[in-house]
Order: C-alpha cells, then structure tokens, then sequence
C-alpha cells in the first residue's frame, strides 16, 4: 500500500474534506555524533486528521520518538516543515502537549498540584481552575489521591496524571511517547482503555508512538510504520476495526500480523527501494 | 519508626542513640580529670568548665572577667555570620544557577572560582585586615567568601542535574525561561541548594572566628582569643561548647525554615 494513497477509517468520512489539522512535509532530521551524521528521520510526510488516533510503529532506533520531539518542538527540524493548522511549529507550546515514557511529573507538587500546573499560566479564574482540576481528576479516577505526592502512587497512577495535566490544557494534538512502555501488562491494557475513553469524549487528537504492534492496532485509526534505520516511513496502515477491539478476533489478529510482517521484513528491506 | 510492640523501645533507643559519644567524651574527661592525669592548665576539671559556662552566660557584669558577656558576645557574631551568610546566599545562589543552566556562564565562572577557592581561607585573613581594617567588615569579608563556594557548588550541580524532562514538560505547559526558573529549576535543585545551604552556614561559623580573632572587641571567637592571652583555658572551653551548640542550633533552624517557607524543601529533601 502506498503512503500516499490515504484511506480514511469509517469514523473520519465526514470529516473528509476538511483541512489536515498537523502536515509533516519531506521532514529530515540529522544528529551529528563526532565526525559522523546519523539521520533519524529521512524525508517523512504525513498528515494528521482532526480527531485522528494515529500510531507510529517501529523498533528502537527507526527515529520514532525523533519525530515526537520535532512535533513537540523540543528539536528543530533540519528540513523540511511541520504545520499544526497551516503555522509552522516554532518551539514547544501547550497546543502540543507531550505524555512523557518516564517519570516527568514534578515530584515536590502533589497529584493535583501537578494538574494545576500548566493552568497557573492561563488567565482564568481561581474557581474555574478548581472546577477543571476537579473534573480532571475524577475523569481520571484520581480523586481520592489529589493530596498524594508522585512518589506514593503507582507507575499507572503516575500517567495518568501525567495524561491529565496534559488534558486539561486542551491541546490542539496530544503527542504520547511509549507512554505505557513502562507498566506492568494489565496496568498497560487499563491505560489503553482509559486512553480511549478520554479520546472519544474530548475527540482529541492523538498521535502515538509506540514498539508494540497489538498496542497500535487496540488503539489506532491509522499505524504510521517507520524503517528499522533509515529514518523513512515505510507504509501506512487503516484499522478499521469498530470499537471496542477485542484482541481475539480473527480481524484484530490479521491486522497484527500484517504490521509483524511489515517490521520484519525491514530487516532484509532493499535500501534502492526508497531511492 | 518500627510499630509493632517494641516501637516504644526502638523510640526510646533513637532519642539515646545521638547523645552516646558526647555522654561517652564527657565521662572519659570527668574519669582523666578526677584522677588527676592531666593538669588543670591543660584539661580543666568538667566542674570549672560549668561553673565558667554559668558564669559567663548568666552572670552580672563585675561578677568577674568574663561574666554576664555571653549575650553581647552572642549578638556580635550572630551579626557577622548572618551578615557573611547572607552575602554569600545573594551571589552564590544566582551564579550557581547560572553556572548549572548556562555553558557559557560556566566556562566563563568556572577557573576563576575554582582558582580562588583553592586560596585557604586564612590567607586572605592579612589582605582583608589591610583592606578592611579591624571589625566586622573584615568578618563579613572572611564569612562570606568560605560560605560562598558550598552554596555556589551544590546550586550549581543541582540545577545542572534536574532532568530535562521535567524542563521539557514545563516548556510544553506554556511555562517560559524566567518563571520556569523559580516554578521547575530552583525546586527541582532543592535538595541540592539546601545542602549547599547547611554547609555554607557551618562554614561561616569557622570563618567567624577566623575573623574574629584578629582583635575585635566582642564575639565569641573574641572571647576565645582573649581567653587565650591571660590564660583561661576554661574560658576557652566554653567559648567552643557555645559555638558548638549554636552552630548545630542554627543548622536546624535553617534546615526548618527552608522546609517551612518552600514546598519543595520540605517534600524532596
């Protein structure tokens, strides 16, 4: 299947026509490590839909979490261009909101101290703060631990504060970067769900990266699946399967096979393919 | 602390436990002095050293050499080491962090100070009396430059090693560089600052003495110098008990107040 031939999930027909709400185009990204250069990312080019649950699959190393980066802003691009809404992106803002892999809540504020965090910078209401933190912390099931610090909560408890402090500044793209990597199988398939439902109820905008192929078909509309080292995007992949997926089904099984097979054949991948 | 039936015990045991060696040191001299091993001239009899102490600390003035002084000597040096403190908390705390965030800053900051803190703190104790003459400038001068490189080190290191992650994430939140240097740098140091903190405060009380006994009137570093001139070694004694006591007094009160007055120093250190 060609990238460039897009086919749209049942859930984004109507929303066909509309403007990509996030365009990469021919991004490239070098890293230059003592005398020689590594490109991490080669040429990528993808748009992203309004409400759109994108995945971007691929082993360690393929410049996944590069490109998360250069759409946070934390790295600049060294070329190509990244536009959210038609404005290149210059610099990290809270329209672009990251789910850190590890631990990067501000371990001296507690559970709702870290929420309130990114509101203290907006101009509203001491009440209407307090309102949002209140429902933030019962849409994550946190209520009971408001006054708990990072340190005496669990590893899931930790993102999903860090989902909801992230959430409450309703960012125009949530950027997730192997977020549940870290937790425990069960914690990981709790988070997956909890991701969903908040998704579906803010209809927000996620772009996800992640190693695990069942991870991206429970939660993808589209899986972005990148080359193993040569920072280039090797096919885009639908999942149109209805929610919720249940990962016993013949058609979950089939999609994840089909992702299994485009990640190892990277490894005999001809390089003058993509030349 | 454990809580099963012996909690009461273990309790008990951690309240004794700091107080063991001083008990220990104490009884060994009163065991030295009693049996007349060492002269009175060089270990005064622990009863001279109290009797001196009470003397000195609540005593009339004209009840003797020394009495009734501790309260004006107390303030003196209180002055000075707060005064040396506070110098050496204005410039260290901002270079250091300065020096941690900034490569530049680093590279320009760094020879120089680490140059001049290889200098013992004692020879600049000639220059600053040529240059500031007897008194509490050349105090606050000799406090304020040992109490300086602990702050300035450790605000240093510390801001260097908060994780980038957690400046990333305040970047995300919309937090920019001068707020986020007081909302995410400066707590996320703190453990860092606060050592660099106790240390630059015990410092200054070795300093304080340095300074002070280059023949200023009052101050417990004073007191000992001229304790030492007419020969009152039980003086002496005293003069080193009460700094012992208010330097490890004036560690906790600080250690308090930074836990007290910011969330991050009581939450992570």
């Amino acid at each position: 299947m060609s990238s460039k031939l897009k086919v749209l999930s049942p859930r984004q027909t109507p929303r066909e026509h509309k403007a990509p709400l996030l365009e990469i185009k021919d991004l490239v990204r070098v890293f230059r490590t003592g005398g020689t250069y590594l490109k991490a990312l080669d040429g990528i080019s993808l748009e992203v839909q309004p409400g759109e649950m994108l995945c971007v699959l691929g082993p360690s190393g393929c410049g996944k979490t590069t490109l998360l980066k250069v759409l946070a802003g934390f790295l600049k691009p060294s070329g190509g261009h990244v536009f959210l809404r038609g404005k290149p992106i210059a610099g990290p803002g809270p329209d672009r909101c990251v789910v850190f892999q590890e631990d990067a809540l501000f371990p001296w504020l507690t559970v709702a101290e870290n929420i309130d965090f990114g509101l203290k910078a907006l101009k509203i209401s001491r009440r209407r703060r307090r309102e949002l933190l209140d429902r933030s912390l019962s849409l994550i099931g946190l209520s009971a631990f408001r006054n708990y610090l990072p340190q005496e909560i669990s590893g899931g408890m930790k993102q999903r504060v860090a989902l909801a402090r992230v959430l409450i500044l309703e960012p125009e793209i949530l950027l997730m970067d192997e977020p549940f990597a870290a937790l425990d199988a069960q914690t990981r398939e709790e988070m997956q769900l909890l991701l969903l439902r908040l998704w579906e109820m803010l209809s927000q905008t996620v772009v996800f990266v992640t190693h695990d192929v069942r991870e991206a078909v429970t939660l993808a509309d589209r899986v972005v699946v990148m080359e193993k080292h040569s920072g280039r995007l090797k096919d885009i992949v639908d999942i149109d399967l209805e929610r919720p997926r249940s990962p016993d089904d013949q058609r979950f099984l089939s999609r994840c096979a089909r992702l299994n097979d485009l990640l190892r054949n990277d490894s005999i991948a001809c390089p003058l393919k993509y030349a | 602390m454990r809580m099963n039936d012996n909690g009461r015990t273990v309790l008990a045991f951690h309240r004794v436990l700091p107080w063991i060696i001083p008990g220990a040191c104490l009884l060994a001299w009163l065991a030295i002095a009693e049996a007349g091993l060492a002269p009175a001239y060089l270990l005064p009899h622990p009863r001279t050293i109290l009797e001196s102490g009470y003397a000195y600390i609540l005593g009339s003035p004209g009840d003797g050499m020394y009495a009734g002084r501790f309260l004006l000597d107390v303030r003196a040096s209180l002055v000075r080491v707060l005064a040396g403190f506070a110098v050496a908390t204005l410039l260290g705390l901002p270079l250091g962090v300065m020096s941690g965030r900034l490569p530049a800053a680093d590279r320009l900051l760094s020879t120089t100070v680490n140059g001049i803190r290889a200098v013992p703190g004692i020879s600049w104790l000639p220059l600053a009396l040529v240059w500031f003459g007897i008194g509490l400038e050349t105090t606050v001068f000799l406090v304020a430059l040992a109490a300086f490189f602990p702050i300035y080190i450790n605000t240093a290191s510390g801001t260097r090693q908060v994780s980038l992650v957690l400046l990333q994430a305040g970047a995300m939140m919309g937090v920019r560089r001068l707020p986020g240097t007081f909302a995410i740098l400066l707590p996320g140091a703190m453990p860092s600052i606060v050592s660099g903190l106790r240390l630059g405060l015990g410092i200054a009380w070795a300093y304080l003495v340095l300074g002070e006994l280059t023949g200023v009137q009052n101050g417990l570093g004073a007191v000992i110098m001229d304790a030492r001139m007419v020969g009152r070694i039980d003086v002496i004694i005293v003069g080193i008990c009460i700094i012992a006591v208010i330097g490890r007094l004036s560690d906790q009160l600080l250690k308090a107040c930074l836990r007290l007055s910011l969330k991050s120093a009581r939450r992570t250190t």
